[in-house]
């Protein structure tokens, strides 16, 4: 069945009908032809009425003409050619004559039969060829409205944009010039097509050198000023069929706004550097003027006690010193702050070298060696034969780390010792690590000990070991060189501080760490 | 009997001024003392001390100016150049060109014994050109 549809499908012009239905239509009208024909040739045979003869002749060519014209050349054909078969039956059931070729016997009826396929094919074809047209037609229509609406709505797109549309011929005339921008430049449509761009700014040498470039076939980008307006151009050449430049199509867009937007960040980012900047002068000349009195009053108090302005009593001695000490804890306490200031402002410059462990932690054992004995506690000092022997990092900063940790060690611990030791947990990072026998951080205590200004209950003044800002400088030197800072500690039990710092550091040298 | 060794003091405070100078003095140094950076400039150009205490913040022409100025001249080479400042981060850009740099406030005991310290090979040193 499926076969039979597809069949009549291809053989029957079924754009507008079910190929089934024409089917069963043709059939149909080639049934009703048959029997009215078999009818009267009937009455012919017993008659023999000339009206009656060419009645049939025409109910014989009106299937044909018919269908033909319903269904196309191919359906026209295919009832030209059942036709034979019929007449030849008629004709043997009337007795007008006998035999499977009784249409071919008389000439007359020989010529009809060809007739009639000749008219099935030519008038089907005529039926194709005017519902071809039709059908163009109706395309062409709809396809001509599509493209009204679409102009209609790129012509509302273009001129409600802050851009100017415009083309140029091969000699730079203007043939379009449209866009929300154009009336934003001043510049009246009506007035510059035609006109050749290149005279309209003929006062402007840049312009005119972007159009020729246009014009000599260049993709061109650039910007123009006009109106207190920024535009920026972009040309594409429009070649034709031989690639010679027939004209220029170009796009203006208004990026005003957009470079004010650029001109208020580059301002914006001045006025923070210069700020920075500012922050940095102003943190130089305080830490002057702050350790430039305290210089004067430890020098003079050194001075005294060394007897240069004369002999000096033992309690008067007693009294410079408690002067030195009290100007040497200011000191520090003046360091940590301007430590802490500068990290807060960003301009604590890391200084990126090689350097050795080994030294370093020689020379802190040295520098606090005093405080640790004044306290009757070891220092010690020791660094893992799996260390380089130069490390790259800041010295300086890393040394400050070591001696805020050991200070901080020594302070909290009675009795026993405290260590240093330098080692390597992994493959990519070196660790410092100081531990103590001291009282140890209760658990409660040890997430805000890394915050400025905090100091463990009983530490209620400020020490000579600072503010409290110490271990606080300490987390953030550490995170700053790309470090971690890590607490063990029990209540009791003493306190391991480690910081594990990468073998490559990030940072590099002079550069300022934000 | 050899001529003290020349210290040239740049400083622009007088009460470290003075601590200084006298700290040189003790330690057995002709001391000269100069408050401003160009007048330091010009008696740089003229006179070859031995030591210079140079403090990095000065008016008219920066320590570190003059420490280049040091550096770069012929006449001055060899001079022992002491920086005093109190921004760590300006000496650890200076570090390389200074003998020795001091956060400040300097003692005057560590003064007095550094620069005595140095001084014997000054003076082997100037024994040996005269």
């Amino acid at each position: 069945m499926n076969r039979l549809r597809a069949f009549a499908a291809y053989w029957l012009n079924s754009e507008n009908m079910p190929a089934g239905r024409q089917l069963v239509t043709i059939v149909g009208l080639l049934s009703a032809d048959f029997l009215l024909r078999l009818l009267l040739g009937l009455r012919v045979s017993t008659t023999t009425g000339g009206v009656a003869t060419t009645l049939a002749r025409f109910l014989a060519v009106l299937p044909a003409v018919v269908i033909a014209w319903l269904f196309g050349a191919r359906a026209g054909l295919i009832v030209g050619i059942l036709s034979f078969p019929l007449n030849s039956l008629i004709l043997n059931l009337t007795g007008e004559a006998t035999g499977w070729d009784a249409p071919l016997q008389t000439p007359a009826n020989a010529v009809g039969s060809v007739m009639l396929i000749l008219i099935g094919v030519l008038l089907g074809r005529m039926s194709d060829l005017e519902k071809r047209a039709r059908r163009e037609l109706q395309q062409r229509i709809e396809a001509e409205a599509a493209l009204r609406q679409s102009q209609a709505q790129l012509e509302t797109v273009v001129a409600n944009t802050p851009i100017v549309l415009f083309s140029l011929d091969n000699e730079g005339v203007f043939t379009l010039l449209e866009g929300n921008g154009v009336a934003r430049l001043g510049l009246q449509p009506e007035q510059m097509i035609g006109r050749s761009a290149l005279a309209v700014y003929a006062d402007n040498p840049e312009i005119v050198m972007q159009i020729n470039r246009a014009l000599a076939g260049e993709q061109t980008l650039w910007m123009m000023e006009a109106n207190d307006l920024t535009f920026e151009i972009l040309t594409n050449p429009v070649l034709d069929e031989d690639g010679r430049v027939s004209g220029v199509i170009g796009v203006a867009v208004d990026i005003t706004e957009q470079k004010l937007a650029e001109q208020a960040i580059v301002k914006a980012r001045d006025a923070a550097l210069e700020s920075s900047e500012f922050k940095s002068k102003l943190l130089a000349n305080v830490s002057h003027e702050l350790h430039t009195p305290l210089g004067a009053i430890i020098g003079y108090a050194e001075m005294l006690q060394e007897g240069i302005y004369g002999p000096v009593s033992e309690e008067q001695s007693d009294k410079l010193d408690a002067i030195i000490d009290s100007s040497e804890q200011l000191t520090g306490l003046v360091r940590e702050l301007l430590d802490q200031a500068r990290l807060e402002a960003g301009r604590l410059q890391l200084n990126f070298a090689p350097f050795s462990p080994a030294e370093m932690v020689e020379t802190v054992r040295r520098q606090m060696i005093v405080l640790a004995q004044a306290k009757g506690v070891a220092l010690t000092g020791e660094v893992a034969a799996d260390v380089p022997v130069t490390l790259q990092g800041d010295a300086r900063r890393i040394q400050q780390v070591l001696i805020n940790l050991v200070g901080n060690a020594i302070k909290f611990t009675e009795e026993g010792s405290v260590r240093m030791k330098v080692y390597r947990p992994d493959m990519e990072h070196w660790a410092l690590q100081v531990s103590d026998t001291g009282a140890g951080i209760p658990d409660e205590a040890k997430a805000a000990i890394f915050e400025p200004f905090r100091q463990l209950e009983g530490a209620t003044r400020p020490s000579r070991a600072g503010f409290g800002l110490g271990l606080s400088i300490v987390s953030q030197l550490a995170a700053l060189m790309g470090g971690q800072i890590s607490l063990e500690s029990e209540s009791g039990q003493g306190s391991v501080f480690t910081v594990y710092f990468p073998l490559e550091p990030a940072y590099k040298g002079n550069g300022q760490v934000a | 009997m050899a001529t003290k060794p020349l210290a040239m003091i740049i400083e622009d405070d007088d009460s470290l001024m003075d601590i200084f100078s006298r700290a040189l003095e003790e330690a057995g140094y002709e001391t000269m003392v100069i408050g401003d950076g160009r007048e330091a400039l010009e008696q740089l150009a003229v006179t070859r001390p031995q030591v210079v205490v140079l403090d990095l913040q000065l008016p008219s022409v920066s320590g570190g100016d003059i420490l280049r100025f040091i550096r770069t001249s012929e006449h001055l080479k060899g001079v022992r150049v002491l920086l005093a400042t109190a921004n760590s981060q300006w000496a650890d850009m200076l570090r390389g060109q200074a003998d020795w740099v001091f956060d400040k406030p300097i003692s005057f005991r560590q003064l007095r014994d550094l620069t005595a310290r140095l001084r014997p090979s000054l003076g082997e040193d100037d024994d040996s050109k005269t």
